[in-house]
């Protein structure tokens, strides 16, 4: 009885959530969450049928094609998984707060801990069947097509492997992060693990994400490219041991269809397609062998990290900011002239709120790694030390720059902490030009110039120091374009008002994606064709100049007319935002 | 001066504050006492323009202040009664936000953050996550954040709650100071004592109606009362203290 309420107890706090709103309708908040997790893997599953459902193929071709198909489906399982544990990161274990509340109680510490790890394993298991139950009923279903004569057993052995490597692989996803974060703190102990977690976590998401977002590119052509003796994907890719084990268990389903009555027009085909699946028996085997013992590992570190970890309680003492962040901060500020008041306040509650707040960290590094995968994707394939500079050469800055500058707007729109508001009510003095003008230079410090800085020497060794530099130039000065065009039209306080969700979003997303990939590659082109020649270079650089102090004179004069702002506003009412007030 | 005018609050058809009226001159400090629920948080949120009235006006200098709210809150050091703080600063990022917001000069709001921290004993803490604050750590930190800007009026609602015994001695003696100054003070405690020594007025609220405003001497004189204790003892208890603790230890110790 004790146990359950405390294990209730447990899963509720996983939606008390830093990344829900304080505001947000929590029926609303699950719903929302059931969806996105159920519905792209309906639709995948969908498409991904086409192939076998309206074209015939033969037994060794289907099993040589679902390969792709699996290691999809396995990968995204661990990537979101393991994107969950990184959301999740502070709820995962027992924190000050469960020891100040729970430790006071006549309850034994061990029967805490025993609670908060059934509700994390509850949380995650609940995860991955949502995610993973219909296209494990679906796709195995759809995967023979009409014409394989699986059976009614076939089908249920395709269901039963399917459902559960999929499963594993999401709980070997889980289990890494959990793994990584209980051994970080068993290595650094609460403290110093306390520093670190807003880096480690940001840069996981940002790893996540970026695999996340590759997922189809590294699952295409998976038996020649990725398979084959010479490529070490079968060492450092983990969804492919999981493809490993489910070949294993239930590849010989589709392999051991008879082929007798084959459509000669097929045998060649089919053939060199059971031939190739064939040959990769052994190593599906070694793989599967790979998937049971790094899975077995992972458990036993992430059981003995835990239970190290939950011998005391959470240290309760505060994260202690290092002074050279500040000196750092405030260099920054004095360089690009942060002078005026609310300038300043707008400049470090920006950088620190970017910095420290999960959801405003997050939505930076998600678009970090948005940026990164359309960058990696962009560049596949790509011989760069080509002359002429290949164009894409000059594609991932500007794609960089161009997802952190709309994370950065999406940033802006999430209040800090509305509970915190009444300080700006108070404090106000109703000028929103130079505060927002001081966020807008946090930005730059705080996302475009690393991003820059970052890809510099990789550009310099690729294009040379001259159109590495003048390229440097270009990027910062788009990101400071960028930043004033994509401020433009917001009349809300940065950081303050109550987030608006924007109308439509899904409508406008393909119009959206189009306008952002024909703008890089328009940049792309216009830098690699005016790069060759330093004159060209000064009339692109010249112009961009103008564009920015265009843009910056505008959003200057937008703002001059003073619109009251009411920070007191709360988000409308779900039945409202769906329609459905009758 | 700030003036309250027959202030009303409704939350869906109940009545939190009910015609409430009175003025806090400069240098005054007044108090302002009332069981839980009897809407003396609801008044200091009106007061400070951060919830709507139902009805009634508020003036300052005889100015109304929702005319020009900026003007008013620059004049105004408030302490909720609740302390809401960005739990990711420090308590010196916290003080610098609100100072940068009040458009203070760099150095000056650097010199006073520090000195203030250092005479709230907050120098060691200070570049601690507020998250980590104790509530007396917050409400010092909120006590520094409404003076750092040296408004003429301030409005304490419980600013005592969670200090130790040494910050809230210097607090009484800051009141005290501040208000020989030349400060409106309006002062929200349930620690009579306190409020007994404190303050020149008393207004006492009982039910979202005003039920006493007087000075302590006049109000101890008309209830025949040794101490503000008695006073509000007579204006407020609708029970007998000591019957309802005799009912809740036979609750508490009763075996099923």
């Amino acid at each position: 009885m004790r146990d359950s309420l405390l294990v209730r107890h447990f899963l509720r706090r996983f939606l008390d959530n830093d990344l829900l709103s304080p505001n947000a309708d929590r029926h609303e908040v699950i719903a929302t969450a059931c969806a996105a997790l159920v519905a792209p893997g309906l639709a995948a599953t969908v498409l991904l049928s086409f192939k076998y459902q309206f074209v015939f193929n033969p037994p060794g071709v289907t099993s040589l094609l679902a390969l792709d198909d699996k290691v999809l489906y396995f990968g995204c399982s661990m990537t979101i998984m393991a994107l969950v544990a990184a959301v999740t990161w502070d709820a995962l274990s027992l924190d000050a707060r469960d020891a100040a509340i729970l430790g006071t109680l006549p309850v034994s510490r061990w029967t805490i801990v025993r609670a908060k790890a059934v509700a994390v394993i509850l949380f995650a298991s609940t995860f991955a069947i949502a995610l993973n139950l219909l296209p494990s009923l679906m796709y195995p279903a759809l995967l023979p097509g009409r014409a394989l004569p699986v059976g009614l057993r076939g089908f249920l052995q395709l269901i039963a492997a399917h459902g559960f490597i999929s499963a594993l692989s999401g709980a070997f996803g889980f289990l890494a992060v959990l793994s990584f974060r209980e051994l970080l703190r068993a290595l650094l102990g609460s403290a110093w693990s306390r520093q670190a977690s807003a880096i480690v976590r940001g840069t996981l998401v940002v790893f996540l994400a970026t695999v996340f977002l590759l997922l189809p590119v590294l699952s295409s052509n998976v038996a020649r490219l990725r398979l084959s003796p010479e490529s070490s994907a079968p060492v450092v890719m983990p969804p492919l041991w999981f493809l490993g084990l489910h070949e294993t268990l239930a590849g010989g389903v589709l392999d051991g269809l008879p082929r007798q009555d084959l459509h000669p027009f097929f045998r060649q085909a089919d053939a060199e397609a059971t031939a190739s699946y064939r040959g990769h028996g052994p190593l599906f085997r070694r793989l599967a062998g790979t998937a049971v013992a790094a899975s077995a590992v992972l458990l036993l570190v992430a059981v003995a990290a835990y239970a190290w970890n939950s011998r005391r309680p959470s240290d309760v003492r505060g994260t202690r900011r290092r002074r050279g962040h500040s000196v750092v901060a405030r260099a920054a500020g004095r360089l690009l002239l942060v002078r005026h008041p609310l300038s300043r306040a707008g400049f470090f509650f920006a950088l620190q709120t970017l910095s420290r707040s999960a959801p405003h960290h997050l939505a930076a590094m998600t678009s970090v790694a948005v940026g990164l995968a359309i960058a990696a994707v962009s560049l596949r394939g790509v011989d760069l030390r080509l002359v002429p500079i290949p164009l894409v050469a000059f594609v991932p800055q500007t794609v960089l720059i161009v997802a952190t500058a709309i994370g950065f707007r999406h940033a802006v729109r999430v209040p800090a902490d509305p509970r915190a508001n009444w300080h700006f009510v108070l404090s106000w003095s109703g000028d929103e030009r130079p505060y927002v003008s001081g966020v807008k230079r946090a930005a730059l410090v705080r996302l475009t110039l690393p991003v820059l800085l970052v890809l510099l020497p990789v550009e310099v060794v690729l294009l040379g120091p001259a159109v590495a530099l003048a390229h440097f130039a270009c990027g910062l000065l788009i990101g400071l374009l960028l930043l004033e065009l994509l401020l433009l039209d917001l009349r809300r306080l940065p950081f303050v008002s109550s987030f608006a969700p924007a109308e439509n979003l899904w409508g406008w997303a393909g119009i959206y994606l189009l306008t952002f990939l024909g703008s890089v590659y328009a940049i792309a082109s216009l830098e690699r064709f005016s790069f060759t020649e330093p004159g060209r270079t000064s009339v692109l650089l010249a112009w961009t100049l103008v564009a920015v102090i265009v843009a910056h004179a505008l959003d200057v004069m937008l703002r001059r007319k003073r619109v009251p702002i009411d920070l007191d506003e709360l988000p409308a009412p779900p039945t409202q935002r769906f329609d459905l007030r009758g | 001066m700030l003036e309250a005018r027959r202030l009303v609050k409704r939350f869906f058809g109940i009545t939190a504050v009910d015609d409430v009226s009175f003025v806090v001159r400069p240098g005054e400090v007044v108090g302002y006492l009332g069981p839980n629920g009897s809407g003396k948080t609801t008044t200091a949120l009106m007061l400070t323009g951060l919830l709507d009235t139902t009805s009634g006006t508020v003036l300052f200098d005889g100015q109304r202040t929702d005319a020009d709210p900026i003007a008013f809150r620059r004049r105004l050091g408030y302490v909720p009664e609740e302390p809401r703080l960005y739990p990711f600063l420090s308590g010196r990022e916290h003080l610098e936000l609100i100072g940068r917001l009040r458009e203070l000069p760099a150095a000056s709001l650097d010199r006073r953050i520090t000195s203030l921290l250092e005479l709230f004993q907050l120098q060691d803490a200070a570049e601690q996550d507020i998250a980590s604050y104790s509530k007396g750590m917050r409400q010092k930190i909120l006590l520094i954040a409404a003076l750092l800007h040296d408004p003429d009026l301030l409005i304490l609602d419980e600013p005592d709650s969670g200090l130790d015994v040494t910050t809230a001695l210097v607090l009484r003696h800051l009141i005290t100071l501040l208000a020989s100054r030349g400060k409106a003070v309006l002062y929200s405690s349930h620690v009579l004592e306190t409020v007994e020594k404190l303050c020149s007025r008393v207004l006492v609220l009982h039910q979202g109606r005003v039920v006493a405003d007087d000075s302590v001497e006049r109000l101890r004189t008309a209830m025949a009362s040794d101490t503000l204790e008695e006073v509000v003892t007579h204006l407020m208890l609708r029970q007998d203290p000591e019957t309802t603790a005799r009912d809740i230890v036979d609750v508490v110790t009763t075996r099923a």
